[in-house]
């Protein structure tokens, strides 16, 4: 993702999706610069915000609280919203449960922050085993 | 008017620590304002901005209802009043609007 300049996006964005998230998570996980907004009749609470550019080319508006720790997630009208949160959960790493709430046409990825698990070495070897036994010319031992 | 509700939309509040001048503001004016969120990107037009609900105890700010209908597309928790929409008064294209309030509580102090 990059931090897009102001006029690449002349459009209205509207809200897709809301989020919990600390400020250390935020700087983490959109590593751009954002703009600290503290004109009281500006945002309801100290806030930063920025447009950013994902990788796949989509604009999205992030608005934080930093008092609320609350992420507003904006998208330009035109945007199909469940697409647009695939390509963001593909880019920003972050788990489902942060999710506050989501526009009702915007679908979470089934991906979206897939818990890992350790798997045990016994079971892992023999999944490793059969999907060599499974290829051509390996013959299967009796 | 509904039953014991002194305007159609409400109770929503502002949070004032961050202003102390605003709660005079708003109780002598019976507006609440609002400007862009700022310039980083040029699709921003002015809107207010406040918390849902009443305004907690011991918070400083000013709880208030209003006969302006929020705008639709509001995420929950976070009304917004957004120039054109109506009801909302613009006082300077593209840089401040306005809503008319009725204030019902108003908290100098934390």
């Amino acid at each position: 993702m990059r931090r897009a300049s102001p006029n690449e996006l002349k459009e209205s964005a509207f809200p897709v999706m809301t989020a919990r998230l600390s400020e250390a998570e935020l700087g983490k996980w959109f590593p751009v610069s954002f703009d600290e907004i503290n004109d009281a009749w500006a945002a309801p609470e100290p806030s930063l915000g920025a447009l950013v550019s994902l990788e796949a080319g989509e604009y999205v508006v992030l608005d934080y609280g930093r008092e609320s720790n609350q992420l507003i997630v904006r998208i330009p009208a035109n945007l199909d919203a469940s697409s647009f949160l695939a390509s963001f959960f593909r880019e920003i790493p972050m788990p489902r449960a942060r999710v506050l709430w989501r526009r009702a046409d915007a679908k979470l990825p089934r991906t979206v922050a897939a818990k890992r698990i350790a798997v045990p070495a016994a079971i892992s070897n023999r999944a490793a085993r059969s999907s060599q036994s499974r290829q051509p010319g390996v013959a299967k031992k009796k | 008017m509904n039953g014991s509700r002194p305007a159609r939309f409400g109770p929503f509040h502002r949070r004032s620590r961050h202003n102390p001048f605003e709660n005079e503001q708003i109780s002598r004016t019976s507006q609440i304002f609002g400007r862009p969120r700022g310039n980083y990107f040029a699709g921003l037009f002015p809107c207010v901005k406040a918390w849902e609900g009443p305004l907690p105890a011991g918070i400083a700010g000013i709880e208030f209802y209003t006969d302006v209908e929020p705008d639709p597309s509001s995420p929950p928790g976070w009304p917004e009043w957004t120039q054109d929409r109506p009801g909302v008064i613009i006082l300077e294209r593209n840089e401040l609007v306005a809503i008319p309030v009725i204030v019902t509580m108003r908290n100098d102090a934390e």
